[in-house]
């Protein structure tokens, strides 16, 4: 009886903390339907959905551009530190040197020193190279962070069966065969776990791109986001509409790959 | 720098004889890997030095000089970019928040998702992938973006904030525009962002937990409350380290794009974070030499919270 109870109490303030979290997403979305007369009516339903909204927001926010534009920084980030730092741990775990302890804590190190108070020198750098406004220019900076994966990638690699490793030498394949035959195939999990965590990770960065890009043609969605805002002052209808579209791919995205997500969100925290 | 690799059966060559458990006994090397780690490691140590550890010794190269981060050439000042940093009331307050962000967030990112992880564990059941999903959608809206949504909540006189306070009799509050609200709305919006990522590591700390143990206790007659204090909790540390890490190193930057739509730090520097300050310091009044002065004390800072928070983990570790 008690425990029935229990189950109840907690359900209750599950549901409820859920409720607020999805709150101001659903009414941003109730929002962006409605017309403008009604607009501050608290009841959703007080007129007839319009898409005027959404006709206004995509007139003046390229959002396939700066949906494009976060997709391809965030996917090619995470390659990149995917392919850094399994050829990193590779020569972490495969090979004993005397400079392995001190290259070990050079990148991982990396979680010591925070981002965004680096975006001085960054900014000097990126300007000089003239990579201002470019793909380049966005992801470079962001390359760096790679304390997360190699550590991961490290852990993961040193348990790998030496009996495998050993055959292919037998065999007469070469290191980089066995690495990219052997281990990255069977890493392909964690390998899919890092690379979800950082994708959403540079999906999220906000004060790189804010500084990297000017006007649309390489904004991420949320710089778009406040360009098309501080363009349009307090036009909510249209805000919420423009907010709706540059939040869905993503959530999307999740939908179908909700297993896969929150899997690798699990993995980065326990091993 | 010399190398071979660490293989076991280098140094036992026969096949027959079980592998010798990988320590890094030194073994000769195999002509194949005469190449060494070099090719492996060097793209890697690169990159963090060319974008991590370069930028870290220019920017503190950089804190001893004024510049405009455009075309003034920089000029020696020594230590006056630190001294200016130190006297303006500005730095104080952004400290200040800093550390309050951290302590109300705290019980947002931290508590709260270790509860709710908790109670999914025990009474989830058919809801437990509902409740996942949606605890973890503000993950995937960017600060920004989440901001914006929020802006619209918090909206003055016609914001739904104030629909529950008009019922209570209460007037329309001007969230963002008063001091102590605007720092509650940016705090609330901060945890909403995170509370799904620390909910997600607690669940991966609770399904890493033996169902042996906790049949045992129960065997043992332990009522529900007594699992969950002297079994759940003790065992959830560890993880709980982790999410109190990636609140330190999530919170600042999350906070900053919310920070930028909701309130630009003010009113008066009532919301503005370290983060935020060096932002406006380097590309709004374009002053290259305090905010280089304000980065390597964010970076000391940081890394000294970090650093202890390792050590006392690693401490309790031990135990």
């Amino acid at each position: 009886m008690r425990r029935v109870a229990a189950r109840a109490v907690a359900h209750a303030c599950l549901l409820l903390i859920a409720g607020a979290i999805a709150f101001p997403v659903l009414w941003t979305v109730v929002t962006s339907f409605k017309p403008t007369s009604v607009l501050y009516d608290a009841n959703p339903f007080a007129a007839a959905p319009t898409l005027d909204h959404y006709q206004s927001a995509l007139a003046s926010l390229p959002v396939g551009r700066v949906v494009l534009n976060t997709a391809l920084v965030s996917a090619a980030v995470a390659v990149g530190q995917l392919a850094l730092a399994t050829l990193a741990a590779f020569a972490l775990t495969q090979y004993r040197f005397r400079a392995r302890p001190a290259a070990f804590a050079a990148l991982v190190g990396t979680a010591l020193v925070p981002q965004p108070a680096l975006i001085v020198p960054h900014y000097l750098m990126v300007s000089r190279l003239g990579l201002l406004d470019s793909y380049a220019g966005l992801v470079l900076p962001q390359l760096a962070s790679l304390a997360l994966a190699v550590f991961l990638l490290r852990q993961h690699m040193a348990a790998f069966p030496d009996e495998l490793i050993e055959a292919a030498h037998v065999a007469g394949a070469s290191n980089l065969t066995i690495l990219l035959r052997i281990m990255v195939p069977n890493l392909r999990p964690v390998l899919s776990a890092v690379g979800i965590v950082v994708f959403i990770q540079t999906w999220n960065e906000y004060l790189w791109p804010l500084l990297a890009t000017s006007g649309m043609d390489r904004a991420t969605v949320q710089v778009g986001l406040r360009v098309f805002q501080t363009e349009q002052g307090q036009a909510w209808g249209p805000l919420m509409a423009a907010a709706t579209l540059v939040a869905l791919p993503l959530l999307i995205g999740y939908v179908f790959m909700q297993r896969r997500v929150t899997d690798a969100f699990l993995r980065s925290g326990i091993d | 720098m010399t190398h071979t690799r660490t293989s076991p059966a280098t140094s036992a060559p026969t096949p027959t004889t079980p592998p010798a458990a990988p320590t890094p006994a030194a073994s000769s090397v195999p002509a194949r890997a005469v190449r060494g780690p070099a090719p492996y490691l060097v793209p890697a140590l690169l990159a963090v030095g060319l974008t991590m550890y370069g930028p870290l010794l220019a920017v503190t190269a950089l804190s001893l000089f004024d510049f405009n981060l455009t075309t003034q050439t920089p000029r020696w000042v020594g230590a006056d970019n630190y001294r200016e940093v130190f006297a303006s009331p500005e730095t104080g307050t952004a400290l200040r928040n800093t550390v309050a962000y951290m302590a109300t967030i705290l019980p947002l990112s931290v508590l709260a998702p270790g509860l709710a992880a908790i109670a999914v564990w025990r009474f989830g059941g058919r809801l437990t992938g509902f409740y996942r999903t949606v605890f973890f959608l503000p993950v995937l809206i960017p600060p920004a973006v989440g901001a914006v949504m929020w802006q619209w909540i918090f909206n003055p006189v016609l914001g739904i904030a104030d629909a529950p306070l008009e019922l209570l009799g209460l007037g329309p509050v001007s969230w963002l525009t008063q001091p102590v609200s605007a720092f509650v709305a940016v705090t609330i919006v901060a945890g909403w962002k995170v509370f799904g990522l620390s909910f997600i590591l607690f669940t991966a700390g609770l399904t890493a937990i033996d169902a042996n143990v906790m049949a045992a206790a129960r065997l043992d007659r332990a009522g529900e409350w007594q699992l969950l204090r002297h079994i759940v909790v003790p065992l959830l540390r560890p993880v709980t380290t982790v999410v109190v890490f990636a609140t330190v190193v999530f919170v600042g930057p999350w906070t900053f794009g919310v920070i930028d739509v909701l309130t630009q730090g003010g009113p008066a520097g009532a919301t503005s974070n370290v983060y935020y300050l060096l932002y406006q310091l380097g590309f709004g009044y374009v002053d290259g030499g305090p905010a280089s002065a304000l980065s390597v004390l964010i970076t000391v800072g940081f890394g000294a919270v970090v650093a202890a928070q390792m050590r006392l983990s690693g401490r309790r570790a031990g135990r």
